[in-house]
Order: structure tokens, then sequence, then C-alpha cells
């Protein structure tokens, strides 16, 4: 039952024109565009993190809470709620279909940074990535939840939604350096889950682990998911 | 007539508001019973407390059906269906969601019963008003329910639409399955309702066959009984 879920699920969320533009096209043509202009390999492995979290960040965020509002509103998950199937399941396999595309869409880059630029990464490294795209997808996702809870319609969850999802990668030394950035800048810096999924991955590229932002990430996601769950609605 | 669900001195407000107010209302297998009421009159949230998604501030629903869950289809006002997928997928996810793998021929049953054989492809979200009704009221179906409660099914439709999901309905009606249906349209209840009950302000204000009600109000339009239980509201069958 749960297979044929998560199946049909994925198919349905993979013809979503939103998650097309932002978690494909935006982050495959930022990643080729500014790699082209930048010869440094350092550069360009940063530059493959930062386009795989965006993928995700929009994806998960943006895409994943206006698609639940829209679900909402239209009374799906008042009739889920009827079913035998508990919503919470429901979610994880929502969750899971969105995680398969965000790996595809990795691979799609890992490829790109391969037959453009020669990139290697390690069989440890793709572990790494894999394991960040899992904790990433449960953390940014249920932030996605939660705004789709607070949202009333449409114009205030797309309002909401860029409100939490930009200054995250702004904020975070994904495309650019903080070390000339205000101090302010740098603090908020460190209350920013983006900011340690990036070093987590930029760790993954060199094949390394990194334990304390990966601590942090999971306990990100931990509270993320709780509050997510906590403020869920039906209708 | 065995019961199937009884709601019993139901009391329910939003906040200042009673939106329901001593309500009383049996469900009857085998029956179609048709709610009407104008807008605000508490007819959708009756719906709900029927199917247990919103809790009574006082009063009781008996249920008497085993195992609930399968045993109740439902379509809601507005078309609940999972945009990308067409018809065919939808029905497939949702008969998966209730726990049951349905069959390529069961789907495509369920889809010609509503009409929607051609369309089965189609994206649910490219479906006209009247399919996309129709695709709810297939999901509702393809779990082979009971009891089926449909709130509004011809509402903001045209009149062709209206007819096609009003013979769906009888036809339903006539292969044994329970159903109880909101409409504001008369002609819809006079062709379908085996038993009507009139809901206004949060109570059941009259309730009866049509024929007791015509007969009750001294009139055989049913157009001008709606309008005059509108008026008076207090008298019950």
């Amino acid at each position: 039952m749960i297979r044929s879920v998560m199946a049909l699920m994925a198919k349905s969320i993979y013809k979503d024109a939103y998650m097309l533009v932002w978690s494909i096209l935006l982050p495959l043509g930022l990643f080729i565009g500014l790699g082209m202009y930048h010869d440094g390999a350092s550069y360009r492995a940063d530059l493959l993190v930062a386009s795989m979290l965006l993928s995700l960040v929009m994806g998960a965020i943006n895409t994943s809470g206006f698609w639940t509002m829209t679900q909402r509103r239209r009374g799906v998950f008042k009739l889920l709620k009827l079913s035998r199937l508990p919503i919470s399941q429901f979610i994880l396999c929502s969750i899971l279909a969105r995680l398969l595309m965000f790996v595809g869409i990795a691979a799609l880059l890992l490829l790109a940074g391969f037959l453009l630029f020669d990139m290697r990464i390690s069989a440890v490294g793709l572990m790494l990535v894999l394991a960040l795209l899992i904790i990433g997808s449960v953390c940014f996702t249920s932030i996605g939840y939660a705004i789709a809870s607070r949202a009333r319609d449409e114009g205030m969850m797309n309002m909401m939604s860029t409100v939490v999802s930009f200054p995250m990668i702004f904020l975070s030394t994904g495309f650019y350096s903080l070390d000339q950035a205000p101090r302010w800048i740098q603090f908020l810096s460190k209350l920013n889950p983006f900011e340690y999924a990036v070093r987590i991955g930029r760790s993954a590229m060199a094949g390394a682990v990194d334990v304390p932002s990966l601590a942090i990430l999971v306990a990100f996601a931990v509270v993320c998911a709780g509050i997510a769950i906590r403020t869920f609605r039906v209708e | 007539m065995k019961t199937f669900i009884q709601v019993k001195d139901a009391e329910l407000s939003y906040g200042s508001k009673k939106v329901l107010d001593r309500l009383n209302l049996e469900i009857r297998e085998g029956e179609v019973l048709a709610i009407i009421g104008p807008n605000g009159a508490g007819k959708s949230t009756l719906i709900d407390v029927i199917l247990g998604l919103k809790k009574l501030d006082r009063g009781t629903v008996v249920r008497s059906l085993d195992d609930l869950k399968g045993a109740i289809g439902v379509q809601f006002q507005t078309p609940t269906f999972f945009p990308g997928l067409g018809a065919y997928d939808n029905v497939k996810l949702f008969a998966a969601v209730n726990g049951k793998a349905a069959s390529r021929e069961e789907i495509e049953e369920v889809l010609e019963q509503c009409h929607l054989q051609d369309a089965a492809r189609t994206d649910a979200y490219r479906l006209s008003g009247g399919q996309q009704k129709r695709l709810a009221i297939a999901i509702a179906l393809i779990h082979r329910p009971r009891l089926l409660i449909l709130d509004e099914p011809t509402a903001a439709l045209d009149p062709s639409a209206r007819s096609e999901i009003k013979s769906m309905i009888a036809s339903l009606a006539e292969s044994g399955i329970s159903v109880v249906f909101t409409s504001h349209d008369m002609s819809e209840v006079k062709r379908l309702a085996d038993r009507i009950a009139f809901i206004m302000n949060g109570r059941v204000r009259a309730e009866g066959t049509l024929d007791e009600l015509l007969a009750s109000y001294g009139t055989d339009d049913l157009d001008e009984l709606y309008a005059l239980m509108l008026e008076k509201g207090r008298v019950r069958v």
C-alpha cells in the first residue's frame, strides 16, 4: 500500500511546474552558468554543494509548502483522515517521494560537474551527500509544512515561504564568503540550518564528515519535524 | 430499516456562533436522504460531525456501521484530487490510502460508472467542473462504501453536468448504496430523495418524505415548500 502511494505521489510531484523551475532548472542553470565563469576547482565544488542545497530548500520549503497548503484547501487531508492511512504516513510518503527527486537532481548536478568541469567525488563523499539530502529533506520539508499550516491562502504561502527560504540562502556561505560581512550577519548565519547543510556538503565533497555541523542539522531536523507535526492542520 | 448513524442533541459553536443547536438526525440503511437549508444553516458542519471530523460541544453521534472508515465514501464541496495525476491514477491512489489494491478492472469499472472512462489519463486539474465532481465521487466509491455522503454534488455546474450527476446518484441508490446529500437544487431533491431534512440555524426544522412535507405545508410545489419552510422554519413532521 505504502509503495503504491509513494509511487503515485512521486508521479504527481514530478509534474509540478514549480518544482521543475525552482528545484531543477534554477540550480542546474546556476551551477553550469557560474561554473563556466569561475575556473577554481574549489569554488566549483562549493557551487555544486550550494546548487544541490538550493534545489533542496526551494523544493522542500517553497514547492512542498505550497503543495501542502493547496491540498489542505482542497480537502485532501480531510479525506485522508477518513482513510485507513494515517496522515503521518502520508506525509512520510510525500517526503520520501520528494527525497527521491532531490537525489535525482543531485545526481544530475554531479554528472554535470563530472562532464563539464571534470569534478570527482569519492564513494564515501557520495554516501555523505545522500545522508545530507535525507536529513535536509526532513528539516526543510518540515519547515515547509509548518509554514503551510500558518498560511491562509496561496498568496500568503508564497510570501511566507519566500521570507523564510531566501534569507536562509543569503545568510549562508553557500554562494559567497561571509568573512567581510557585519558581525550580526555572521551571527545570524550560525542560527541558519542551511549554513550547516552547506558545511556538511563541502566536507562531503572532500570525503570527510563535519560531525558538529551534522549534529546541529540533525537537531534542527528533529525540532522542525516536531513543530511541523504539532502545528499540522487537516483543514 | 437499520439506522447507520444517529445524531442526538448535537450542539457545536464557533466562538459565539451556534452552528448546531440540539440537532437530531438519523441516517438509515438503503435510503437517500437529502439535507437542505439555506447557506450557513450548518449542513457541511453536520457532515463533518457525522464523519467524526469535528467534535461536538454537547450531544452524541452513534455510528452502527462496522469498520466506519471502509464503510463511508465522501465527496466534499471542493473536488478533492491530486493535480498531476489523471483520473485513473487518482482513483488508484485513494484506493491505496484506503488499504485497497484496486485492480485495473475495478478502477475502470468505477470510472465508467462515473462516466469518466474517456478522461482516465487526463490530468485531473484539466477536467471540467462536472468531471472533477464525478472524479471526486469515483474516488469516494472505489473502496465500495455502504454509505455515500455527497456535499453539494451539483453545485456550480451547468445543467448538463448536473443532469449527469443526478442520473449517477440515482443509479448508485438503485444499486443499494445509501446516499446522503446536501443540495440547494429542489428538482434534484425531488428526483432523488426518499427523505428530506430541512436545516436552519443549526437545527432540523422539518423532516419527512416529500409527500409528508408537501401535505404538512399544504402545497404541491417543492420550491414553494422550501420558501415556506424558510419562512416558518419551525414545524416538524
